[in-house]
């Protein structure tokens, strides 16, 4: 149900049957009362029986830890030689080797780090959170939003994001109040009451003047920011003049505002601190005996017995067969598209129909944190429409006179396809270059640098699933659904795609279903 | 990578041709759309009609004038039996049975498969379709975008040049391909590419992992990766030209739109 049918519904029931009804119809639609889902609880035991889980990456690792508490026998299989998937975090001395065999040495100062893959956690994501309350794990803000960042355009124009933040609700509010103080040109749409209570509005909303002009005052640089800021004595400030409208439009300075508006990005949205590994390396500390490393499945078929897969032994070398009465299976379709399966005709064909996302990340190491103490811009976002689409600045260690890694890049769509094909070295010097168009500190700054082209990575060759409406409806519940004595599990399985939370999810749901399905049997 | 800056753009460069096809889409969306609110709000087993949240983002800074490489080609057109030749080449060439691809198989009677009209969102965050049948959090801005096709990404004069900016990041430099948990298969010295119909196909369509590029690159763009990729790795000489892949578009093209947004 959208957003504004769920509104005029409610408001319909609200007019019908008062504010009692309402409350019971929100109840009933689960909007009221949003309340956390609680750990997971299995009853019974699983004693005597045996689950073979696929990938260690959150999904499985989390699936691993579950079971076992609920007394399984589990055996996991990791293609690489560490656990976490892509909760993952390159520090000073990593080395990642991606497909193609181009080897990059992360070259970071000690402490400093950037998180290839997922580095965002919001507050309603409970899954999350309640793994991170039961490890001990420490979370720090992340500033999704900093009205202090920059949005910049290839064409040169360069703001503080408050400025067109301000300034494109100030327009909008005067040409409405223009409209609205008209009168006939909103028609029967405002009644003549409302009219007078939607100019107040405008004017509180819209930062505007007792005649509903949005202008240069210390009124709207209270908002936008000023000219020269309010000081002791006889320093007021000095106002700063508002971007106009044409400006607004012609140069797309709103479309960078409303990403933190997104309930995916508001806050409170948080960061481990430290590194995003943080998670895998609790769950991995609780499963660690379970995983049997450097396993590439090759095989993986079921029967009314029980599950066997076949594994290529990266360390030891040779081929291996496990056989277990169940079977929770993450690796990602990608992968698993190309394993040899016998599962099942229906659940073959729907693996085989998701594609993975490009994306692409870039780590730059610069010798001071010129972006805190020239610019002053302390953690938060600068968005621009050249390809590296944006800079992530650190959300810790404010102040430091030492180094500092940003984000340089993190891109999606066709530019991340580009960027990934390139040289690694390549990839960093253009990486490098655009920051300086933003900051043009960046080239003498310039230390070392880290990329991740997420089609290049060979465990997931992509970043995460992509459905289409179509395969939303026709292959997604397949993937979803039980298949006898073999679940799916991952980002994959779940509308959480590309982050952890869907993965958590996914293996929460595919426990609770499995376990279910062996106490019956 | 000078050219690196021009291509990030994500306005609508669709062309007049697109514009007017889509147009009459999206009348039809929104009728639809419109139509059955009340009837949604009390019976949230939607039809597969009722996705239109009415997002009507006009862009602006977009224009249809800009320069478009193949001239417009109304994704719209191409006929019924083209469509079915497609999956089937695809199926016989690939051997891999049913995944010839998103859309490939022309089985989605419905001719609209995107929501709103968002006038390109840099960010990806414009979109808040709330409620977006693909779903998932990340996709649901994306899929705004569907029905405008997006030929400027990829700037290449040549197939050589466009395979290093569309194809290399998967399938490496000189087509080698590469081996880890997965395979990206090698191109070079690839007998599949004797088929034509199979190389624009997949590339059309994508399979398995492979995202299809038919929303991101023209006919003409197509047909010149092809002709680089059987003649240049293949060593294949006979030539496919724009209008042959025109013809292997999907009828009814429910295109792969790469994501914008992660956690």
């Amino acid at each position: 149900m959208s957003e504004i049918n769920r509104r005029s519904f409610l408001e319909m029931v609200g007019l019908v049957g008062g504010g009692a009804a309402l409350y019971q119809v929100m109840t009933s639609m689960g909007m009221a009362q949003a309340s956390a889902p609680k750990p997971l609880k299995l009853e019974g035991s699983g004693q005597g029986k045996t689950v073979l889980i696929l990938g260690a990456g959150l999904a499985g690792m989390a699936s691993a830890h579950e079971l076992r508490k609920a007394g399984y026998d589990v055996q996991i299989l990791e293609y690489n030689a560490r656990a976490g998937g892509r909760c993952w975090t390159l520090r000073g001395g990593d080395e990642y080797t991606e497909l193609g065999g181009f080897k990059q040495r992360c070259e970071f100062a000690p402490g400093l780090y950037i998180n290839p893959g997922p580095w965002r956690i919001p507050y309603h994501h409970y899954a999350y959170m309640n793994y991170a309350r039961e490890f001990g794990i420490k979370l720090e803000v992340f500033p999704q939003v900093n009205y202090n960042a920059y949005i910049h355009r290839k064409s040169g124009t360069k703001v503080r994001l408050r400025e067109p933040m301000a300034d494109m609700q100030g327009h909008v509010s005067e040409l409405l109040a223009k409209a609205a103080a008209g009168g006939n040109a909103l028609g029967s749409e405002v009644s003549a009451q409302d009219r007078e209570r939607l100019l107040e509005a405008l004017r509180g909303w819209g930062f505007l003047d007792k005649d509903y002009r949005y202008s240069k005052s210390l009124a709207t640089s209270a908002v936008r920011g000023y000219e020269e800021d309010p000081g002791a004595r006889l320093q007021p400030g000095v106002p700063s003049t508002p971007i106009n409208l044409q400006t607004i439009l012609s140069e797309r300075l709103w479309a960078d505002l409303t990403t933190g508006m997104l309930y995916e990005f508001q806050s409170t949205i948080f960061e481990p601190v430290g590194g995003m590994d943080a998670m895998a390396r609790a769950f991995e500390s609780r499963v660690k005996p379970m995983i049997t490393y450097r396993a590439r499945v090759t095989e993986l078929s079921q029967n009314a017995d029980g599950v066997t897969a076949v594994y290529e032994d990266l360390a030891g070398g040779g081929t291996k067969t496990v056989k277990a009465d169940y079977c929770i299976c993450t690796i990602p379709l990608s992968i698993l598209s190309q394993v040899k399966l016998n599962v099942g005709q229906e659940l073959e064909q729907a693996i085989n129909k998701v594609p993975y996302a490009p994306s692409f990340k870039a780590g730059v190491q610069y010798k001071r944190r010129f972006w805190e103490q020239d610019d002053t811009i302390f953690g938060g976002i600068s968005y621009t429409d050249l390809p590296i689409q944006t800079i992530s600045y650190p959300a810790n260690n404010y102040l430091s006179n030492g180094k500092g890694v940003v984000l340089g890049a993190y891109m999606f769509g066709p530019d991340a396809v580009r960027f990934s094909g390139m040289d690694p070295k390549a990839r960093l010097q253009e990486v490098v270059r655009q920051n300086a168009q933003i900051h043009p500190q960046a080239e003498k700054e310039f230390d070392n640098g880290i990329s991740v082209g997420w089609h290049r990575v060979p465990w997931t060759l992509g970043c995460y699933g992509l459905y289409t409406e179509e395969t939303r409806k026709t292959d997604y519940p397949v993937l979803c659904a039980r298949h006898n004595r073999l679940m799916l599990a991952g980002e994959h399985t779940s509308y959480w795609n590309g982050w952890q939370e869907g993965a958590l999810l996914a293996a929460i749901t595919a426990v609770e279903e499995m376990h279910k399905f062996a106490m019956q049997s | 990578m000078a050219e690196g800056e021009q291509t990030s753009s994500k306005v609508f460069l669709g062309g007049v041709v697109l514009t007017t096809v889509v147009g009459l889409g999206l009348l039809a969306l929104i009728f639809s759309a419109v139509a059955p609110k009340g009837e949604e709000a009390s019976a949230p087993a939607a039809s597969p009609a009722q996705t239109a949240p009415a997002q009507t983002a006009a862009g602006t800074g977009s224009g249809p004038s800009a320069a478009q490489p193949s001239g417009g080609q109304a994704s719209g057109s191409a006929g019924a039996p083209e469509a079915a030749g497609t999956a089937s080449a695809g199926a016989s060439a690939g051997g891999t049975g049913a995944n010839a691809g998103n859309g490939a198989s022309g089985t989605d009677g419905s001719p609209a498969t995107g929501t709103g009209t968002a006038g390109g969102t840099s960010s990806g965050a414009a979109g808040t379709a709330s409620e977006d049948q693909a779903g998932g959090t990340t996709q649901a801005a994306a899929s705004e975008e569907k029905q405008q096709l997006q030929f400027t990404s990829f700037t290449g004069k040549n197939g050589a040049e466009l395979y290093t900016q569309a194809c290399q990041s998967c399938h490496m430099p000189e087509g080698r391909g590469a081996q880890g948990a997965g395979r990206y298969p090698a191109l070079a010295n690839n007998p599949r590419t004797a088929s034509t119909p199979y190389v624009v196909t997949m590339i059309l369509n994508g399979n398995g992992g492979m995202p299809g590029f038919g929303h991101y690159l023209s006919d003409a763009q197509i047909a010149e990766i092809v002709n680089y990729v059987r003649d240049d790795l293949n060593k294949q000489t006979d030539q496919v030209a724009p209008a042959d892949v025109q013809k292997l578009r999907p009828q009814n093209p429910d295109y792969m739109i790469f994501g914008e947004s992660a956690g």
